[in-house]
């Protein structure tokens, strides 16, 4: 239970404005995707095509192989988290996650047990008689993840639920939903612009932009393999270094770039001679020395202009002859630079990634 | 500081100056006005007396104006609220050129009431409009004349109040957010469910402030009343004007004006304190 088709999926919205853009998507049972880009990518659009508070322009809906795309939201068989949560202040816990089961005139023992269980498994048992607005934002997300799952709905949608907590309280959370998930095997599909959470949570991602999908992968593919220089940037950080290619050699491709001839390994990228393009390196995969005086192919020379701790990441910036800026970054106590220091830029040839010349 | 502090005197001089001179001083001189005492064939004499109170809760008269003030307080304000949520619900809900209609809403307050009571009584009389248009539907064998009288006095107050129903109701539905319609959609619940488990409950405030809203300006109505009824449909209003400048009788009319404010107060303070109590009990509500 919970397969979803998104077929050919498009939305525009009055005077012309593109939403979502011929979207093709599969979703396997018990997966957990996620729809990631930045604001106005389509990705709440495409959810709410799903929950069918949306009619698509055009294109289907499959859930479970059955075209949905006609049927109003109250018949399908999903379960949504809203932005807001969307629990009824006008109702306490318990008559909150009962909704739906009242709705649909289940039996009210049934519905006390189920509604025990619930709040078990979303960790906040004996809460039933609580007003909503005596909840902490944590046990409003609970309940709220309680309420969309207590239909034993194929789909679970959440539409970045966790937006407005905290840090600490944001990563706890996105613990227990992955863990919750896991346990109950639901169809997950879940929107956020935080590329750190769809990294950390997904079984895949579906990175967006512009209505349309850019690249569809599991967070290690999208991070190591970015399909355009969109995904690269958006995906944590990078170094995106202009290049026209000199030549083909096998699996490898000579490369100039402003700094210098550069070997990359062509990872399936349609190469000709002459032709501009992009390499995506991560900054992990740039390494610095201080040995500056033999010109070493594939290492550009520039000086450190600033250094920063992020984390128990050190990163440094560099300016390079061709006046690039290039980022490096370094375990913590894993090497000694400094600003000012003129250092030799060494590339890890296979963490070379060929991309389209794109417009970001 | 000194400067501040007296800066600070001549800021609250504005409002506590409007708060003595509009408010404090003419309710001040109602209620001594209305223990003054009324010479026959005088104008009024300073005394304490309760007689003008006696007189009032004595004769039946005044009592029978008092209670159909107050029952038709009530009906406007229900059939303002009945004509009024619906409109108003698609209106914030589906309508697609809102700022068109709400202005339309409005447009109608832009003339006095006693223009639009004689439009009613023209539209509403033999000679014109709707008692015409029946007979050519068919509804009436022959023309009548619906005013002066109860059901031209009824139209007249929905007309004129309910407005203000709409702009009190409009505020509130659209600050409801759709998210709250949306989840109980996606809970399996169809629109006429959602909108009598949801929406309608989540809007109970607009009900009540809308409603209490239009009692309150029909207990005071005069214009139309005194236009579109016979005696028989005077509201206090216009008991208390009469006495005052027709009879001179100035410390009846304060005390009758005292008597009408007391009791909308406390029937006002009655309903916020039912629904105040509602709110309060629906998180203990046993299931």
């Amino acid at each position: 239970m919970g397969r979803v088709e998104l077929r050919d999926l498009s939305k525009s919205f009055p005077p012309n404005v593109r939403a979502v853009d011929h979207v093709n998507l599969s979703i396997e049972e018990g997966e957990f995707v996620t729809l990631l880009g930045p604001s106005g990518c389509g990705k709440t659009t495409t959810l709410r095509l799903i929950a069918g508070f949306e009619e698509p322009s055009s294109g289907q809906i499959l859930i479970d192989g059955q075209d949905v795309t006609a049927s109003p939201p109250y018949q399908r068989d999903t379960g949504m988290v809203f932005q807001s949560l969307a629990l009824f202040p006008h109702m306490d816990v318990f008559d909150n996650i009962a909704y739906g089961m009242r709705i649909r005139k289940v039996q009210k023992d049934e519905i006390a047990r189920k509604v025990t269980d619930l709040l078990k498994l979303v960790r906040l048992p004996g809460l039933e008689g609580r007003r909503i607005e005596q909840l902490s934002g944590g046990q409003r997300q609970r309940v709220a993840f309680a309420r969309a799952l207590a239909m034993n709905p194929s789909v679970f949608l959440l539409d970045e639920p966790f937006a407005a907590l905290d840090k600490n309280l944001r990563e706890e959370m996105q613990v227990e939903l992955r863990r919750l998930q896991k346990r109950i095997e639901i169809t997950t599909i879940f929107v956020t612009h935080n590329q750190r959470e769809a990294m950390s949570m997904s079984d895949r991602i579906v990175v967006m932009d512009q209505g349309r999908i850019e690249q569809v992968g599991s967070p290690r593919e999208i991070y190591l393999d970015p399909a355009s220089t969109f995904v690269a940037d958006f995906i944590g950080t990078t170094n995106l270094i202009p290049a026209t290619i000199q030549d083909v050699e096998g699996e490898v491709v000579r490369l100039m770039t402003p700094d210098g001839p550069v070997s990359s390994p062509s990872g399936g990228f349609r190469s000709a001679q002459g032709r501009e393009c992009v390499i995506s390196v991560r900054p992990e995969s740039v390494r610095l020395s201080t040995e500056t005086d033999q010109a070493e192919e594939g290492s550009f020379r520039g000086t450190i202009d600033f250094k920063r701790h992020v984390g128990e990441l050190i990163e440094y910036y560099i300016r390079t002859e061709a006046d690039q800026e290039i980022i490096a970054s370094y375990q913590t106590g894993s090497s000694e630079f400094f600003e000012g220091d003129t250092v030799r830029v060494i590339f890890d040839q296979e963490a070379l990634r060929l991309l389209e010349k794109g417009d970001s | 500081m000194k400067s501040r502090g007296r800066r600070l005197k001549y800021i609250l001089a504005y409002p506590v100056g409007m708060l003595f001179v509009f408010f404090l001083i003419p309710l001040g001189m109602l209620i001594v006005f209305s223990f003054y005492y009324h010479p026959p064939g005088g104008f009024y004499e300073p005394a304490f007396t309760l007689d003008n109170y006696v007189r009032f809760f004595t004769r039946t008269l005044y009592l029978k104006r008092l209670a159909f003030t107050v029952e038709i307080s009530v009906l406007t304000a229900l059939l303002c609220l009945i004509l009024g949520y619906p409109f108003t619900y698609y209106l914030a809900r589906i309508a697609s050129r809102r700022r068109l209609y709400i202005i339309l809403v409005i447009s109608t307050l832009w003339l006095s009431y006693i223009v639009r009571s004689y439009a009613w009584s023209v539209l509403l009389s033999r000679s014109a409009g709707i008692s015409q248009l029946f007979v050519w539907l068919g509804f009436l064998e022959k023309p009548q004349s619906y005013t002066p009288g109860l059901v031209a006095v009824i139209i007249g107050l929905v007309y004129v109040f309910l407005p203000f129903m709409i702009l009190t109701l409009y505020g509130n539905l659209k600050s409801i957010s759709t998210d709250y319609e949306e989840a109980s959609l996606n809970l399996g619940a169809g629109p006429w469910k959602t909108f009598w488990r949801v929406t309608f409950p989540l809007s109970r405030d607009g009900i009540i402030s809308g409603s209490l809203l239009v009692f309150i300006l029909t207990m005071g109505a005069y214009v139309v009343p005194s236009i579109l009824g016979k005696p028989k449909q005077w509201t206090m209003a216009i008991v208390i004007g009469d006495q005052a400048t027709y009879e001179s009788n100035v410390p009846f009319g304060a005390a009758m004006a005292l008597i009408l404010m007391v009791l909308a107060i406390v029937i006002i303070w009655i309903i916020a304190k039912l629904a105040g109590t509602k709110s309060l009990s629906m998180g203990a509500r046993g299931r």
